[in-house]
């Protein structure tokens, strides 16, 4: 057990520097760079090159990254461009927002997801199952642009019972931060709810069906809470482990969402800092997001061989 | 009897209409207080306001900064030259010199005395900057300033030229800030901007791409403003999210609404939408660098004649814009409609084309570059491409990211024809910058000794009715060898709750809220 | 004993298909997903002809209400929108499958190596597998269409690439599982049955997983060609994909709901589909495959 971990863990620091190279290079083949944007119609060589200068931008690749690296390491995250103000503070106190957003949408998946996969799995291939799957999946069938634009159309404007945009920090306002929140949250939610009913389905069809199998008929309610708790705990392992995966990923993963409904987390700052070309700005964000989801991966394939090690150690990510 | 109830029904109706009168008047008078929510659709570039000091501003900056600052003079609701920090001026010389004198006792918000030493320290700033300084390439005709006393400022040119335009009109010109301020913040002062405006810059509450926070000046030389307390702005960068929060009530103020948002505006309850006529032009630049576009038949025949400009006007602004030939669009000063010039007729497009050697067997073909800021800009550039398909032209669209385009268009001059809007206009001078050759803004290789010299014209000439002809003179230049393409005016729009007042709208020129008060 | 058990032969492989289509049948929604996913490979094949008109051309009858000339109605541009639904499909069924057959034919190799030499090869491959896996799908396609202009092309080819990680993964595990055959030990020295071994025994052995995500994913790849339109990074201007159709009418939704709600149930439909199905065979090709 204990080899397998420092076995992961050992195995972490290539795939980290992998990553921070990737990284590192992924800006420097994206064409434009920020000094146009940022001078735009009155662009001239001098201020151009000083800006350049000022960001190091002029020395060879290989220097720019080992500085770079050295500079990640210590803590210094170094300064944004169009900002000119340190990266790190802008994302610690973004990272409380999105961490936010994740854990409640992972929460109201949880809220869908589990009764419906239960009752899906309960009765397979019954209109029961068929229902519950089908609505399930139209989470993963529609943009999240789309549904959100379509929530805020009818939450906030047609009714008029939520705010459309923004966010409320919950020292100011339990409510006024929930109230921002939900909406967000739900079309984050859906995809997520989806993935999970099926999982849910499947994991504890695995053991109804096993069941009913070697026993030739149902005896009586008993038996069934019986199969059910074990289908139960069966689905348990790896709905924890989705869920972390899940949690890992959408660190970075609720660009879109963050956008449309104007939530100032992780996500937002990554995608302006993009469209922007504010290189450390960019690669900070891309590091953090990967490392994160490294680092979930990580735990959770941990968290899985410990909890039912006779599991295979290279299984599919979905 | 009859008499009496005739007095009395009289008397009644005085009564009622005087106190009509009254709740209207007082309906009317400006209440002080309240905060004004306000939503952008990007950020301020991170909060540094870098007074014309280095690098042009980006719009929403500039909008917030010339809440904060003042300028020697400005311009009025009516796009006329007024005072600001200057209440007169003197023109001596037609041109040679110029003398403002300025408010006195006026401080700026950090207490220090806004003189004609503030001033003259802020031009000679701006001065020894040169090139670094964005504004500078339009004072390159001041030769020296002068404080002539603690009141009175006085500018020495080099020779007779054009000051108050520039100074009122481009970007704030020369904003006054605080010395003092400038120079004990060191490194940082652009993140904390101290002016005279009439509104005081919160650097405290800034948060990035969340909240800005200006408030009120209660020590603003103009006595009796602001009403509004407070502002504060949001950066909501979803365009429905924005309306909604506008029609819901969650803010009171949209700084941009796009023109295919505007039907749904002018419907909702409550809601003011405001515009003007045009002061930005939809551009599709043709590289005259390279084929095909150095030949002038085929730009007359691609950018003249065969371009329906009308089609665009009417089917991708719904009917918003205008079409537009000449340089400037209508709303710019001293504007002259060209239209004549180049009607839609594709026949005759074709029959340049094939002067220029081109025709169906070798047809002409050329890329459009457009980047994704603005969601008409793709479907401008396709009912272009289906426009040219009539005229027998092929034409590849390649949209890209504004950073990718900007790369191609401004840095390598590596296109064909690229599609924007150019920045809002108060004259032909303000644009003038890009029309000498060599200069890393002339983005279309402009090649013209004529235009130049009508330029450096235009800038010595004092007279404005001087200036029109001048400005005349210049518009018929580019439209006659098709030198600069435009295809419509590209429309602007802001939207407000009923109950904001006061406000006057300047076509992206200021956003001022001085004026600005709210009814509720 | 071992030898037979191992070689599967054509029968098998037919018995196998048999089976695997009893089994679907059992699940409505699973023939209800395959349905929809041949209908929409008919249209997409066909688009030609079953469109009305040409998805391109731009006419004055702008943002027409649905009516007998154009029954889903017209975009800004007077197109019509039936046609570009049509034609869009054409699009969606290119930029899923595609980006898929990518993924496995890259990753088919990638695996193979990485199971058969194992040591330092498997270790690199895998090591290059987990970074590009460490990154969030939608982050990485962003950032590499930024990279390459946006077109439909390279979307495929952001799409392929944020794949090949899962594909190659499955071919490994199948090889792995094949190298435990002591026949396999002795044939590896042979190297002209190495690629019988390939054919013969892995590919068939990773088939339902690979049939199984590959559908799971196409519909996910429909829906990040939409996310991309949207932020103004997928497939260019006048391409009638369901996405940026969408997308760029999504802002004129409350007064023109049509133009955008019509690709929006397109692509609704066409994921479910696909989902549908993959469950379906998910079920079906191996019910202890867990998610």
């Amino acid at each position: 057990m204990q080899e397998y971990i420092l076995h992961r863990l050992l195995l972490l620091i290539p795939t980290v520097l992998g990553v921070t190279l990737i990284v590192f290079l992924m800006m420097h083949f994206i064409p434009g760079d920020p000094v146009s944007l940022l001078l735009g119609d009155y662009y001239t060589q001098e201020v151009a090159d000083a800006i350049h200068q000022e960001y190091g931008l002029d020395r060879p690749l290989h220097i720019q990254y080992l500085l770079w690296l050295k500079r990640m390491v210590t803590g210094d995250w170094g300064n944004s461009i169009i900002a000119k103000r340190p990266i790190f503070d802008d994302l610690i106190r973004r990272l409380p927002i999105t961490v936010e957003l994740v854990i409640l949408a992972m929460s109201v998946a949880l809220l869908i997801a589990i009764p419906a996969g239960i009752l899906a799995a309960l009765r397979p291939y019954s209109w029961h199952d068929y229902g519950a799957m089908t609505t399930a999946l139209i989470g993963v069938s529609i943009p999240e642009f789309f549904m959100g634009v379509l929530l805020i159309l009818g939450f906030a404007l047609a009714w008029n019972i939520l705010p459309a945009v923004g966010y409320v920090a919950p020292t100011q306002s339990v409510v006024g931060n929930l109230s921002h929140m939900i909406l967000p949250a739900v079309t984050l939610a859906l995809p997520r709810a989806a993935l999970l009913t099926r999982l849910i389905r499947a994991s504890m069809l695995e053991v109804v069906r096993l069941e009913y199998v070697t026993t030739a008929r149902a005896k009586g309610v008993r038996e069934r809470s019986v199969v059910l708790k074990h289908a139960l705990k069966n689905a348990l392992i790896p709905t924890v482990t989705v869920l972390g995966i899940q949690i890992g990923f959408l660190m970075g993963g609720a660009i879109v969402v963050e956008t449309v409904f104007s939530v100032p987390g992780v996500g937002s700052f990554g995608v302006a800092a993009i469209s922007l070309r504010d290189y450390p700005q960019v690669q900070a964000f891309v590091l953090l997001v990967s490392l994160s989801f490294v680092l979930s991966n990580l735990t959770v394939d941990i968290l899985y061989a410990f909890l039912d090690p006779r599991i295979r150690y290279d299984k599919e990510i979905d | 009897m009859r008499a009496r109830a005739l007095v009395s029904g009289v008397a009644g109706m005085v009564a009622v209409l005087s106190l009509c009168w009254v709740t209207a008047m007082a309906a009317e008078q400006p209440k002080s207080g309240e905060t004004l929510r306000v939503a952008f659709a990007s950020d301020i570039h991170s909060g540094r306001f870098s007074l014309n000091r280095e690098g042009p501003p980006g719009y929403e900056t500039f909008w917030v900064s010339n809440n904060i600052w003042s300028s020697l003079v400005t311009l009025g609701p009516n796009y006329d030259i007024v005072p600001d920090l200057a209440k007169s001026w003197e023109i001596i010389d037609d041109g040679n010199t110029y003398i403002f004198h300025l408010h006195e006792a006026v401080k700026f918000h950090d207490g220090t005395d806004a003189d004609a030493a503030a001033v003259k320290w802020n031009f000679d700033d701006m001065l020894t900057r040169g090139p670094k300084s964005w504004v500078h390439v339009y004072f390159t005709q001041i030769e020296s300033t002068e404080v002539i006393d603690k009141h009175t400022f006085k500018v020495n040119m080099k020779e007779k030229a054009e000051l108050l335009q520039p100074l009122a009109a481009y970007f704030g010109g020369v904003p006054i800030g605080s010395p003092t301020a400038i120079t004990k913040w060191g490194k940082d002062w652009n993140r904390h901007p101290v002016g005279t405006g009439p509104f005081i810059y919160k650097f405290e509450e800034y948060k990035p791409d969340e909240l800005i926070a200006l408030e009120r000046n209660p020590h603003y030389f103009k006595k009796g403003l602001p009403y509004l307390d407070r502002i504060e702005i949001r950066v909501l960068r979803d365009p429905i999210a924005a309306m909604t929060a506008l029609r819901s009530g969650q803010v009171d103020f949209l700084q941009r609404v796009n023109p295919q948002h505007v039907p749904i505006m002018e419907r909702a309850k409550g809601v003011t939408v405001a515009t003007g006529p045009d002061r930005m032009p939809l551009v599709c630049f043709m590289n005259m660098r390279k084929p095909p576009f150095n030949d002038v038949r085929v730009r007359q025949a691609i950018g003249g004649y065969g371009l329906n400009r009308r089609e665009v006007a009417d089917t991708v602004f719904q009917g918003r814009a205008k079409p537009l030939v000449s340089i400037l669009p209508e709303g710019v000063q001293d504007y002259l409609d060209l239209s004549e010039m180049y009607p839609y007729n594709p026949d005759k497009a074709r029959a340049l084309l094939q002067e220029a050697g081109y025709g169906p067997n070798n047809p002409a073909e050329f890329e459009l570059i457009l980047n994704n800021d603005a969601p008409f800009f793709a479907d401008a550039a396709t009912l272009l491409k289906s426009q040219m398909e009539k005229i027998g032209v092929k034409v590849n669209l390649v949209m890209m990211d504004k950073p990718a385009w900007l790369d191609r268009f401004l840095n390598k001059y590596d296109y064909q024809m690229a599609m924007e809007d150019f920045g809002a206009l108060v004259d032909i001078n303000q644009r003038s910058v890009s029309f000498f050759k060599g200069v890393k803004s002339n983005y279309g290789g402009l090649d013209s000794p004529e235009i130049e010299k009508l330029t450096l014209e235009w800038r010595r000439t004092v007279d404005p009715a001087k200036r029109r002809e001048v400005t005349y003179e210049i518009q018929r230049l580019f439209a006659k060898d098709m030198l600069w393409c435009n295809i419509t005016g590209s429309p602007y729009f802001q939207a407000y709750r009923d109950y904001v007042k006061g406000y006057h709208f300047m076509n992206q020129l200021y956003v001022y809220w001085d004026t600005t008060w709210l009814d509720k | 004993m071992e030898r037979r058990a191992l070689r599967p032969t054509r029968a098998k492989a037919q018995s196998l298909l048999a089976l695997t289509w009893q089994q679907l049948c059992r699940s409505k929604t699973g023939i209800a997903g395959l349905i929809i996913v041949l209908l929409l490979l008919l249209v997409a094949a066909l688009a030609e002809m079953l469109a009305p008109y040409s998805p391109t051309l731009t006419t004055r009858e702008s943002l027409a209400f649905p009516s007998w000339e154009h029954p889903m109605g017209t975009d800004l541009l007077g197109r019509d929108v039936l046609s570009r639904i049509i034609h869009g499909s054409r699009v969606s069924v290119y930029v899923g499958v595609v980006s898929i057959l990518l993924a496995i034919f890259a990753g088919i190799p990638l695996g193979t190596v990485a199971g058969f030499y194992g040591g330092w090869a498997d270790n690199l491959i895998m090591r290059i597998m987990d970074v590009v896996m460490a990154f969030p799908i939608f982050l990485l396609a962003i950032v590499i269409m930024v990279i390459l202009e946006p077109s439909t092309m390279n979307v495929v080819l952001a799409l392929a690439i944020v794949r090949i990680p899962i594909m190659a993964r499955i071919v490994r595990g199948s090889v792995l599982s094949v190298k435990e055959h002591e026949y396999i030990e002795a044939v590896k020295a042979l190297a002209q049955t190495q690629v019988r071994v390939l054919g013969r025994h892995v590919l068939p052995n990773c088939l339902a997983p690979i049939i199984v995500t590959s559908t799971l994913n196409i519909g996910n790849a429909i829906i990040i060609e939409a996310s991309l339109s949207f932020l103004g990074l997928g497939t260019q201007p006048p391409t009638p994909t369901w996405g940026w159709d969408l997308k760029q009418n999504l802002t004129l939704i409350e007064l023109n709901p049509w133009i955008t709600i019509f690709p929006g149930l397109a692509i609704l439909f066409t994921v479910l589909a696909f989902n549908l199905l993959g469950d379906g065979l998910r079920d079906a090709l191996d019910p202890r495959l867990k998610t």
